[in-house]
C-alpha cells in the first residue's frame, strides 16, 4: 500500500525520522559544497534533544507588528569533544572557520509500515550562534534563522538619498551577496500591501537591515516572513485553499479519527488584536469603523508614517489596517500531532470540533461520536467550531522532539 | 538453550565515517549504510551486471589490528572479503574469506590477527541475481571473551515511544526508536579471566560490541550471528562471592549493556 504523508500524520502510531547537517566554511570564509550529518556518526545517535522550531506573523498577543528572529536549539552528546571549537583537534570544526554562521538544517521525514520513508522536508536551515558545552558532556547548538543576518550591517552602507519605494528599498537590502549567500534573492517575495514611497533620510531607516524592513512592514502594512532560506515581505492575507481539516470531538470526518490533542485556548470575540480606530499622528489620516459596537469593543492604535510621502499614501495606510484589524477574528491556539511542515502562516486550516455532544434521551452513547439522530441536541461544550469556518495560521510550532505542532490560528474573514 | 560458543566482546567496527571509499557503481554518498548498524538498510551497486566484479574498498584512515570480520544482510554468492596490507594491496586473511556458492547471508568470522590499512569486499555473482548487497559490515578486534558463559541471559529490545492523549482521550504512540538491552549472569565468572576482561569493559572510553552468540548461529532472536550490539555497560561492577567462600569458586556478577 501507498502511504501519503497525510495518511501517516493521522496513524495512530508515528515513526519519526529526523536528521540535521551542517556546512562549515574554509579559512577563507567559503562554505563547504556538501552539507555533513551532523546526528548520528558511525551509526551512533548523538541528539538528546531535537528542540522546536516556529514559524510565525504578528508573533505577540495584543501587539501589532512585532516580528521576531527564528532560533532553534539542539542538545547533543559531547563526550568525544567533537563539538568543541576548532582548537580541538577532535572537533568537527578543526581546520574550519568557528561555530559561528557554520550553516545548520534539520529535516525530517515519517517511515511507513513498510519502512518507506515519506515526506523528507526541510523544517530549519539558519546559521549557529554559539556552542555551549555543559556538563555530563553535553552540547548545546544554539541558531538562529538566516534572517539574524539581516541585524548585522547597517542600512546606511546602502547610501539610499531621496524618495524611493518600499519595494526599491527592500531591494536593495536583500540583493546582496553578503545576503544571498543565505538567502538567494530567488526566494525572495517582496509584495507590500502598500507600495508607498519612503522619504530615505528618516531616522527608522539608520538601522540595522532588519530594522529597516520592520519599519517598512509597519509602515506598508505587510509582514515578514522567514523560513529556511526564504523571506516573504507581503499582506497577511491567506494563500491557497484549506491545508488540512483537524478533527476533534463529535467531528464529521468519515473515519473519526481525531487529530487534535487538545484545544487550549478559543477566543470567540477576537479581542486580543481588535483595533478599530487607526491613527496616524504625523498628518491626522484616521480610519474609524462604522460600526458602533465594534467601536466600543476595539482599540485603538497610533502609527507614526511621518516618512510616507503622500497624505493620500498615509491615508490608504490607516485603511488598510483597519479593514484587516477593524472586525472581530476568532482566534485559536491547539496542539495537534507533528505536521510535517504542511501546516505554516498563510495557510487555512479548518477544525471540525462541534465539542463533546449532550444527550438528550436516556442511555448511554460515546460523547466523542457524533451520531447523526435526535439523540444529541447538535451543540455542546464551550469550544463549538464549526468545519466551514476557515482559520489562517499565524504560528506554527514544531516540537520536533515530542513530535506534536501548536498552533495558533485567526478566523479568515 | 546451552551456549556452545563464549559470549565475545569486540571494539567499535573500523568501517565508519573517516574511512576512503572507493566502490566500483555503489555510491559512495551512501557508504553509511553499510556501518549503520541498521540491518533494514543496504549498501547497494548500481546496474552492476551479474558476473561482473563489484569492488567495495574501505581504506582505513590509519593501520589498526583486526581479528573479527562479519558481513550481514549480503547476496554474495561469488565473492571474497580481503584486508589491504601495509602496501594497500588486496590480501587474504590467513584462513582466506572466500564465497563459492555460497548461500548464507549472514557471515562472521574470527581470523588470526593481522595490521590492516582497510578492508575489501569482492562480489562477482548474486545470491538471488539482483544488485550485490550488503546491510553491515564489521572489521574489529576482540576485546575478549568469557571463560565462563552465563548461567543465564535476560534480551530484550527497550522500545523509546511517547505516548500522546489526544482530545477524546484516544491515544498518539510516537515510536522514537527500539534498542538491546541485555542482562548477563554470571554465577562462575573466573578470577584470571572474566573478571579483569569485565572491569576493561566497565572501565573504557568508548563503547563495545558484544556477541551473545559469539559466532554460533542458534537461529534464535538475539543469539543468531547477525545479532551483535554496541553497547554501553550501564550497571555497577560488583562482582560477589558465594556467602562463606573464598577459595575454588567462581565469582556472582551481572553485566547490565544497553545499546548506544
Amino acid at each position: 500500500m501507498a502511504y501519503t504523508i497525510q495518511d501517516l500524520i493521522r496513524n495512530e502510531v508515528k515513526r519519526p525520522v529526523r536528521q540535521a547537517y551542517i556546512k562549515r566554511r574554509d579559512i577563507d570564509g567559503n562554505y563547504e559544497a556538501a552539507w555533513v550529518r551532523l546526528d548520528i556518526k558511525d551509526g551512533i545517535n548523538r541528539v538528546i534533544n531535537w528542540g522546536v522550531v516556529s514559524f510565525d506573523i504578528d508573533a505577540e498577543r495584543n501587539v501589532l507588528n512585532s516580528f521576531d528572529i527564528g532560533s532553534y536549539s539542539l542538545r547533543v552528546t559531547n563526550q568525544d569533544g567533537t563539538f568543541n571549537s576548532r582548537d580541538d583537534s577532535r572537533s568537527l570544526w578543526s581546520g574550519f572557520l568557528d561555530h559561528k554562521d557554520t550553516k545548520i538544517r534539520v529535516e525530517v521525514a515519517m517511515k511507513d509500515p513498510d519502512d518507506n520513508e515519506i515526506g523528507l522536508i526541510d523544517v530549519f536551515e539558519g546559521v549557529i550562534q554559539s556552542i555551549d558545552l555543559r556538563a555530563a558532556n553535553v552540547a548545546v547548538i544554539k541558531s538562529a534563522s538566516y534572517s539574524k543576518k539581516l541585524k548585522e550591517y547597517n542600512t546606511l552602507d546602502l547610501s539610499l538619498a531621496g524618495v524611493k519605494s518600499v519595494s526599491t528599498i527592500i531591494t536593495s537590502i536583500m540583493n546582496q551577496s553578503k545576503i544571498t549567500t543565505f538567502i538567494p534573492f530567488g526566494n525572495v517575495t517582496i509584495s507590500p500591501v502598500e507600495d508607498i514611497d519612503i522619504d530615505t533620510s528618516v531616522d527608522d531607516l539608520k538601522g540595522s537591515y532588519w530594522d529597516s524592513l520592520k519599519f517598512l512592514a509597519k509602515t506598508s502594512g505587510s509582514t515578514i516572513y522567514v523560513e529556511n532560506d526564504a523571506l516573504d515581505f507581503k499582506s497577511r492575507a491567506a494563500a491557497g485553499a484549506s491545508v488540512f481539516t483537524f478533527a476533534g470531538l463529535s467531528n464529521t470526518q468519515t473515519d473519526r479519527t481525531k487529530t487534535i490533542y487538545s484545544i487550549s485556548s478559543y477566543d470567540p470575540a477576537g479581542s486580543d488584536k481588535l483595533f478599530t480606530k487607526i491613527f496616524d499622528e504625523s498628518s491626522g489620516a484616521t480610519a474609524e469603523t462604522t460600526d458602533a459596537i465594534l467601536l466600543q469593543e476595539g482599540k485603538e492604535i497610533t502609527l507614526s508614517l511621518g516618512s510616507v510621502n503622500t497624505f493620500a499614501e498615509k491615508q490608504d495606510i490607516v485603511d488598510a489596517y483597519l479593514a484587516r484589524w477593524g472586525v472581530r477574528r476568532p482566534s485559536i491556539r491547539l496542539l495537534v500531532p507533528f505536521m510535517m511542515f504542511l501546516v505554516k502562516p498563510f495557510n487555512i486550516i479548518n477544525i471540525d470540533n462541534p465539542g463533546a455532544k449532550t444527550e438528550i434521551d436516556a442511555g448511554y452513547y460515546d460523547a466523542s461520536v457524533y451520531d447523526g439522530t435526535a439523540v444529541y441536541d447538535g451543540s455542546g461544550g464551550s469550544t463549538n467550531i464549526d468545519k466551514n469556518v476557515d482559520f489562517v495560521v499565524e504560528k506554527a510550532g514544531y516540537d520536533i522532539h515530542e513530535w506534536q505542532t501548536l498552533i495558533f490560528a485567526r478566523q479568515d474573514i | 538453550m546451552a551456549l556452545s560458543k563464549k559470549v565475545k566482546f569486540y571494539n567499535p567496527n573500523e568501517v565508519k565515517s573517516d574511512n576512503t571509499f572507493v566502490f566500483t557503481t555503489a555510491n559512495t554518498a551512501t557508504a553509511p549504510l553499510i556501518f549503520d548498524r541498521d540491518l533494514a538498510t543496504f549498501l547497494v551497486s548500481d546496474a552492476s551486471a551479474e558476473g561482473v566484479n563489484e569492488k567495495w574498498k574501505f581504506t582505513f584512515a590509519a593501520a589498526v589490528e583486526i581479528d573479527f570480520v562479519a558481513i550481514f544482510g549480503h547476496n554474495i554468492k561469488t565473492g571474497n572479503i580481503k584486508y589491504l596490507d601495509a602496501g594497500l594491496a588486496e590480501t587474504d586473511f590467513t584462513s582466506a574469506i572466500a564465497f563459492v556458492n555460497n548461500t548464507d547471508t549472514d557471515n562472521s568470522y574470527e581470523v588470526t590477527k593481522v595490521t590492516a590499512y582497510g578492508i575489501v569486499v569482492n562480489c562477482t555473482n548474486t545470491i538471488d541475481t539482483g544488485e550485490k548487497k550488503a546491510a553491515e559490515l564489521i572489521a574489529a578486534l576482540k576485546i575478549g571473551e568469557v571463560a565462563e558463559n552465563p548461567f543465564q541471559v535476560a534480551a530484550k529490545f527497550d522500545i523509546k515511544a511517547d505516548i500522546q492523549s489526544k482530545i477524546d482521550g484516544g491515544v498518539d504512540k510516537i515510536v522514537n526508536g527500539l534498542k538491546f538491552r541485555a542482562k548477563f549472569q554470571f554465577d562462575n565468572a573466573s578470577e584470571s579471566n572474566d573478571l579483569p576482561l569485565f572491569l576493561d569493559l566497565y572501565t573504557r572510553g568508548r563503547p563495545f560490541y558484544t556477541y551473545p552468540g559469539g559466532g554460533f548461529d542458534y537461529a534464535k532472536r538475539f543469539f543468531r550471528i547477525e545479532d551483535i550490539y554496541l553497547v554501553n555497560l550501564i550497571n555497577n561492577y560488583d562482582p560477589k562471592l558465594p556467602d562463606g567462600q573464598i577459595t575454588d569458586v567462581g565469582w556472582i556478577i551481572n553485566l547490565d549493556v544497553k545499546e548506544v
